[in-house]
């Protein structure tokens, strides 16, 4: 039973550019660099004998004199008084808050190295982001602000409290107004801080501003049932979800919790067939609508008039009076009208969501799930989540900024952000007072007269309500590694707090009042305030009971919204997006999460233009041209264009958060905050008001894209749901590929060996896999995976372990291509379905790179992994050639001793990250996915020193470990109750390249699609 | 780094000068003073001493008992041979001597013993001699010295068998050099006198070395000979430099540095009997061995030994709170994970396998060469308990099923590479 479906995983690919065909021939992506090394006049390439001699007796005596290096004197450094808790070469695990995730902190030796997703949390239930996984290297950043500066220059602490509470009581006693600027405050402590300063300086205000914030669902909340607030979405119990461009497996709101509950209602097995169906509607290609399984191009102009027909078909069906009907939507077809069906058909277990930040749109949208009847199923309204948002207080404060004597910024940079930027700038400078408890010296606080570094998050105290009753508790793994102070006791310095001894400000015991007063006040069960502090603090969250979830009455008429939203939609549009991993920007110098492909269209280190193929004909533009893009006061200078399958026709997609100036290392890609404009009272992310003008030069992207090109193999499956019921081996039955004997089995090069022991594997189901890519930081930090930069991407020189497939194939006129030709054929790009596949070392038991390795450095070992033995091997790559999947990577350089990579790796301070447990591997060696073999052999030890059998889910890779979607399973074959036995047998599972007989340790799950059409060609074939 | 390297390697230099001028001077010492003659044997006396009295005496200092040096001096030696073998008697008899010390050190009984006269008089040879010897430790840094001083000095140790080595090289060199510089010299004066008196060239008879060993010469085919002189040299300086890279590439055999504080193992583990793993806390449950913090130490040395010099250094680490930068001995590669509790706990390895009479080494030495030739032997030697642990029921059921008793860890996948490089 073949898939019919035509995969690709570029346009260069689907279109077989010569440029193409020829860099897939290609194993490395160029010629060795002899030219470049030999490219003086003597050193030409055409040596002859005697240059050879010459050569060959320069190279003994280096060899000789780089031998003379004596090995150091090494030195062995106890500690004066151990602490009790600390085991030298033992990890120690504490639990903390990310921001809103609950995470467990592993340190060695007192230094954090390593974030996971704290399992106790009811809501991110362990799992954790790309950003989480990448923040751990934040607080080793050599730019981040190590002392307090005044002028831009270092000065006392004692000094600068001094001078800062000097300016403020003068500019408070003469009436001057005092602003406390800061970001979404989810702390009540901090609240409380907060509280106290504006009592200390009765002319001070706190100003809630967030550059990307969700304030359209919160005041649509606030219309329609009179909470201002954002809903508990619970994705799990849905059982049809329509989203109307939010995005939220990537970056809506708590994507942690959503991946893992929608996860779970996405993976049929073979007992209950049954999965949730997912309709996404959006205008650029979203990780979420990669997941979709309808997924319909929707331009965010049209989305009010989508979502008015989507109410007119439920409330048609549900008796109730129709909106005034808004012109038919070419594009959605009767697709919407499908979706309704399905809704109807689910009332009660279905989701609409919109990442509008308009109010009335979301005020529609809460409409639609109040017909449905979702609130108290789905959306939890009574136990609502902190979510991300400014308040009028901003645009006040924008507005009279030319009035505020003194200005303090806390965790935010308006200057880079807000869409005011430059004008807040020009008046920060004439403020009497400008302080920022910035972390770096970032836009914002290099304006500033006083800079008063504020802590990393771990190195700092913290209690977070995550969502109602859910409490995370932030404590510090490491003392400040620089002489900074959290904001929170500068703050409660400058307000004079009673507390203060020797001007100092112990934040912990005010945190414990607050929590007593708050939290423990509400906690039952526990002997003491200590007994509960302990334990809360142990387990980094503390959850007190649900409130019940009801569904309250929906005070909006739908029929009033209806002038209020916008239905004209003739005009080209931007659209304003995040970055997984990279946010609205505050991580802007993490190379780790530049260095992440994009998820969709696998770039790194840059943003760019989406747009679409048949925009990007019409306007003359192609891949790698650069753009200028204006609205007339800022402009966009030398943006690349990147054709993004998918993207809706007349959109046009940036992404915010890169372009820093200041703080960072580099300014990665071009800002694209000051198009962000404001529509009905909120910030609005998508614009007409721009324009796309061609521009000199060309821009080479660092996309990761078509590197690893399978050139058209079986390499991802496929079935519908409809398949699948009929058939649950639907697309993954045997493919009688390969050579085989006269019996049918196999031919085989290799012998067979008895696993006796251990027999190590890993399973990713496709189904549950979203790409987000968490597990791609995940594996770099466990495994030490080196930052290479841009340049190095495109040489497709980039060293991840695992990265993550991202397959197109594309719908026309209801079908869906075959066959390469048919590309030509099309001018529409714009229905694309997605597939992600994470691939990494498929540990082969019949491995072709061993067998090609002249000297025995990769090898297979008794418990089924494919070892790389760093130390042995010599670089003849010949393994990498050998490898069908394409999964080894070769260390060009020494990444952690060259200053061409100046990321964390070459610097003392972000050496500190490194797990010890792991080799850095030197230039010239090969290096791949280990399985994570220093946590089996960590597993495999304290089972043993406990004199007991390794457990099922004691052991866990890096990438299993981070994932949001619970897609990957790790265990040992052997046991027949394991896991990863029971995975394995399930009948989606199937190898990669099975025809080839190399017996992977690594198998995939078919990726099954809710959709009513048959996938595979042929079902009634066998 | 250079700059380590370059600093590093002029101490080296000035080590060796210093050693040499230090060699001259021993052995002119010893020339100019005749070793000192005692009848009984130091020695015995030594190991006598060490293994019975070191626990409550030292010879320079106080310990639980009084220092012993010049005993000898304040007391007769019929009295001492008595007094060692039967203190409490003495005392109780009233022998005034007896019960003065007896109450001046505390009315801390001493153990009786049972020496015979031979091996008390080679005990207090020993004395003697130590006590002419004076305190050892005077000429170390000075009491109560600064921590940073300590770690200053580790630099300037390397290892002593290469600077032997050297010293040799330049020696033979020296040698070979005024060899040939003799031989010329010879025929110079030979070519002199046949031209002042031809008639002696003629009477002188024509030697091997003329007629035979200097037309095959030059009958030689130039371009084998030269090759065949290059190669020896070449397979002669290979073999050095294969020696001489193994130390520089970290295979450090032997190495004993001298460590900011002179810790004896000797005295601790051997005398002392202290479980290794008093100190070495982790050795069971972790990756590293770990050397203790000096507040282990303290443990015991806020009560013994408050006034030696070595003590002090510790005591003033621990008040100002600066730890000791002791010189690590055992340096594996970076590649090659080694884990304690893995080889104590679980493979019921002794320390001592390893790390070799740790308990008569009052400087450590690395005893094994650490080289993975050396690991794989053990691997290939050692059994694996399958009978004691749990986590090896289904390895020991399948060995049983197959009548064998044991496995050997390299039967257990222990030869492979990601076994311990990853």
């Amino acid at each position: 039973m073949e898939n019919k479906t035509k995969y690709w995983k570029g346009i260069e690919e689907l279109e077989r550019t010569p440029e193409f065909v020829q860099l897939s021939k290609n194993e490395f992506a160029e010629g060795l660099p002899l030219d470049e090394v030999l490219n003086e006049s003597d050193l030409d390439l055409s040596s002859n004998r005697r240059d050879f001699l010459k050569f060959f007796g320069f190279s003994v005596s280096a060899v000789a004199l780089a031998a003379c290096n004596k090995a150091p004197v090494k030195n062995v450094i106890p500690y004066v008084i151990k602490p009790e808790e600390v085991t030298p070469g033992v990890p120690n695990y504490y639990a903390s808050t990310f921001g809103n995730i609950p995470v467990v902190v592993k340190t060695r030796e007192g230094r954090p190295i390593k974030l996971e997703g704290n399992e106790k949390s009811s809501l991110t239930q362990g799992g954790l982001n790309a950003a989480g996984q990448a923040s751990v290297l934040s607080l080793y950043d050599s730019h981040r602000l190590p002392v307090a500066l005044k002028e831009g220059k270092t000065a006392k602490w004692a000094d600068v409290d001094k001078e800062v509470m000097a300016k403020l009581e003068s500019i408070n006693s003469k009436g001057g107004q005092i602003r406390l600027v800061s970001g979404q405050i989810n702390s009540p402590a901090t609240r409380q801080i907060i509280a106290e300063f504006k009592a200390s300086y009765p002319t001070a205000k706190h100003v809630v501003y967030e550059p990307v914030n969700y304030d359209g669902i919160i005041l649509a909340n606030e219309m329609s049932f009179g909470k201002a607030v954002v809903p508990t979405y619970q994705f799990g119990k849905a059982d049809v979800i329509v989203s109307f461009g939010a995005d939220f497996l990537g970056t809506w709101l708590n994507t942690v919790h959503y991946t893992k509950e929608y996860s779970k209602n996405r993976v049929p097995g073979a007992d209950s067939p049954k999965m949730s169906r997912h309709y996404q509607f959006e205008a650029n290609m979203s990780l979420t609508g990669t997941n979709a399984d309808y997924r319909f191009p929707l331009r965010p102009s049209q989305e009010g008039a989508a979502l008015m027909s989507l109410y007119n078909a439920i409330a048609k069906a549900s008796g109730l009076t129709q909106l005034p009907t808004p012109a038919k939507l070419e594009v959605v077809g009767n697709n919407i009208e499908k979706a309704a069906k399905d809704l109807l058909a689910a009332k009660g277990k279905s989701l609409v969501v919109s990442g509008s930040n308009d109010p009335y749109i979301q005020s529609l949208v809460n409409q639609i799930n109040s017909v449905l009847g979702n609130y108290g199923q789905t959306i939890d309204i009574d136990n609502y989540y902190y979510a991300k948002q400014g308040d009028q207080s901003w645009s006040e404060f924008a507005a009279e900024a030319s009035k505020v004597a003194a200005v303090i910024f806390y965790g935010v940079n308006p200057v880079y952000d807000a869409a005011n930027g430059t004008a807040l700038a020009e008046n920060i400078k004439k403020m009497e007072l400008s302080v920022s408890l910035a972390y770096y010296s970032d836009e914002t606080a290099s304006l500033c007269q006083y800079v008063a570094p504020d802590n990393h998050w771990l190195e700092s105290w913290d209690l977070t309500e995550i969502s109602k009753g859910h409490y995370g508790f932030t404590q510090p793994t490491i003392s400040p590694v620089f002489e900074t102070r959290q904001a929170q006791a500068t703050l409660a310095i400058w307000s004079k707090n009673a507390a203060i001894k020797n001007n100092e400000f112990n934040y912990y015991d005010y945190i414990r009042e607050v929590a007593k007063n708050t939290v423990y006040a509400q906690a039952s069960g526990f002997a003491s305030f200590d007994a509960w502090w302990n334990q809360a603090l142990h387990d980094g969250v503390y959850e007190l009971p649900m409130a019940a979830s009801n569904a309250p009455a929906n005070n909006v008429l739908a029929n009033d919204l209806v002038a209020k939203i916008n239905t004209k939609a003739d005009q080209p549009e931007l659209i304003l997006y995040t970055k997984v991993g990279l946010n609205d920007g505050k991580d802007g110098n993490n190379p780790w999460l530049h260095e992440m492909p994009d998820p969709v269209s696998k770039v790194c280190w840059d943003n760019y233009l989406a747009i679409s193929k048949y925009d990007a004909a019409e306007m003359k533009l192609e891949q790698g041209d650069v753009v200028n893009v204006s609205n007339g006061a800022y402009t966009i200078e030398k943006l690349p264009v990147m054709i993004q399958p998918g993207q809706a026709r007349m959109t046009f997609a940036i992404a915010l958060g890169f372009g820093r100036s200041a703080g960072v290392k580099e300014a990665v890609g071009k800002n694209a905050f000051p198009f962000v404009g404001t529509s009905n009272g909120t910030l609005s992310y998508t614009t007409t008001n721009f324009k796309i003008e061609k521009a000199e030069g060309s821009y080479e992207l660092a996309q990761t894209q078509t590197h690893h090109s399978i050139e058209g193999r079986d390499i991802v499956r496929e079935a519908s749901l409809g398949d699948y019921k009929k058939n649950a081996k639907a697309a993954n039955e045997d493919h009688h590929g390969g050579l085989r004997k006269p019996d049918g089995k196999m031919y085989d090069l290799w012998k067979e060996f008895d696993y006796k022991g251990h027999k190590w594997g890993l399973a990713v189901d496709m189904n549950a896999c979203t790409g987000c890519s968490a597990c791609v930081i995940s594996c770099s930090i466990e495994n030490n995976v080196p930052v290479v930069g841009r340049d190095e991407v495109r040489r497709r020189r980039e060293m991840h372990w695992i990265r993550i497939d991202r397959y197109y194939s594309f719908q026309h006129e209801g079908t869906y291509a075959t066959k390469e030709d048919e590309y030509n054929h099309m001018d529409d790009h714009q229905n694309v379905r997605v597939i992600h596949q994470a691939m990494m070392c498929q540990h082969c038991d019949h491995a072709p790179c061993e067998t090609v390795c002249p000297v025995l450095a990769t090898t297979h070992s008794n418990e089924g992994l494919n070892q790389m033995t760093y130390n042995r091997c010599i670089g003849t790559k010949y393994c990498a050639n050998n490898c069908p999947y394409k999964v080894r990577r070769f260390n060009w350089f020494r990444y952690n001793d060259n200053d061409n990579f100046n990321y964390y790796f070459n610097n003392d301070l972000g050496k500190m990250v490194i797990n010890p447990d792991v080799t850095v591997r030197t230039r010239g060696v090969m290096e791949k996915c280990s399985m994570c073999v220093q946590r089996i052999q960590a597993g495999k030890l304290s089972a043993k020193l406990e004199g007991r059998k390794v457990q099922d889910g004691d052991i866990k890779t890096a990438c299993q470990q981070s994932c949001p979607a619970n897609a990957i399973v790790f265990g040992d074959m052997n046991d027949p109750e394991s896991a990863i036995s029971k995975a394995f047998a399930k009948e989606r599972a199937y190898s990669v390249l099975e025809e080839i007989n190399v017996q992977p340790s690594v198998r995939y799950m078919t990726k099954i699609r809710n959709v009513e059409e048959s996938i595979v060609e042929n079902a009634a074939h066998h | 780094m250079i700059q380590m390297n370059k600093r590093y390697r002029l101490e080296m230099f000035k080590n060796a000068i210093r050693k040499m001028v230090g060699t001259t001077l021993t052995v002119g010492l010893l020339i100019s003073n005749a070793v000192p003659a005692f009848a009984q044997d130091a020695a015995n006396g030594k190991n006598l001493f060490e293994g019975n009295c070191t626990s409550c005496h030292g010879v320079h200092e106080k310990l639980i008992g009084p220092a012993l040096s010049g005993v000898s001096d304040r007391r007769e030696e019929a009295w001492l041979l008595k007094w060692i073998n039967n203190s409490q008697g003495m005392i109780k008899a009233g022998d005034p001597i007896a019960v003065k010390l007896f109450n001046d050190n505390g009315k801390q009984s001493m153990n009786s013993f049972n020496f015979s006269d031979a091996e008390l008089k080679d005990i207090l040879a020993y004395i003697k001699e130590e006590t002419a010897k004076g305190p050892a430790t005077a000429s170390a840094a000075p009491a109560g010295g600064e921590v940073s001083s300590m770690s200053v000095a580790n630099n300037t140790q390397g290892m002593d068998n290469d600077q032997t080595m050297m010293i040799l090289g330049v020696l033979a060199v020296i040698l070979v050099l005024s060899s040939i510089l003799l031989w010329r010299i010879n025929g110079v004066l030979q070519k002199l006198i046949w031209a002042k008196f031809p008639e002696k060239k003629e009477e002188e008879e024509p030697s091997w070395y003329n007629t035979k060993f200097i037309p095959w010469v030059r009958g030689l085919n130039p371009t084998i000979a030269i090759m065949v002189i290059v190669t020896g040299f070449g397979l002669a300086f290979g073999g050095w430099f294969f020696k001489y890279a193994n130390t520089e590439i970290g295979v450090q055999q032997g190495y004993a540095p001298t460590q900011p504080i002179n810790f004896s193992h000797e005295l601790h583990a051997g005398q002392m009997k202290i479980d290794c793993q008093y100190c070495h806390s982790t050795a069971d449950v972790s990756k590293q061995a770990s050397v203790p913090p000096v507040s282990t130490c303290m443990n015991c040395h806020n009560f013994f030994k408050q006034d030696s010099p070595e003590i002090q250094k510790l005591k003033t680490a621990y008040e100002t709170k600066q730890p000791i930068k002791w010189v690590r001995i055992h340096n594996l590669p970076d590649h090659a994970y080694f884990n304690h509790s893995q080889h104590v706990s679980v493979g019921k390895v002794e320390c001592q396998t390893c790390h070799g009479p740790i308990e008569t080494m009052a400087k450590v030495s690395q005893h094994a060469s650490l080289q993975m030739g050396w690991c794989v032997n053990c691997h290939r030697e050692s059994k694996v308990d399958v009978e004691n642990n749990d986590y090896y029921e289904q390895l020991h059921a399948d060995l049983k099923e197959r009548g064998k008793r044991s496995i050997s860890v390299a039967h257990n996948g222990g030869l492979e590479c990601g076994k311990c490089h990853y």
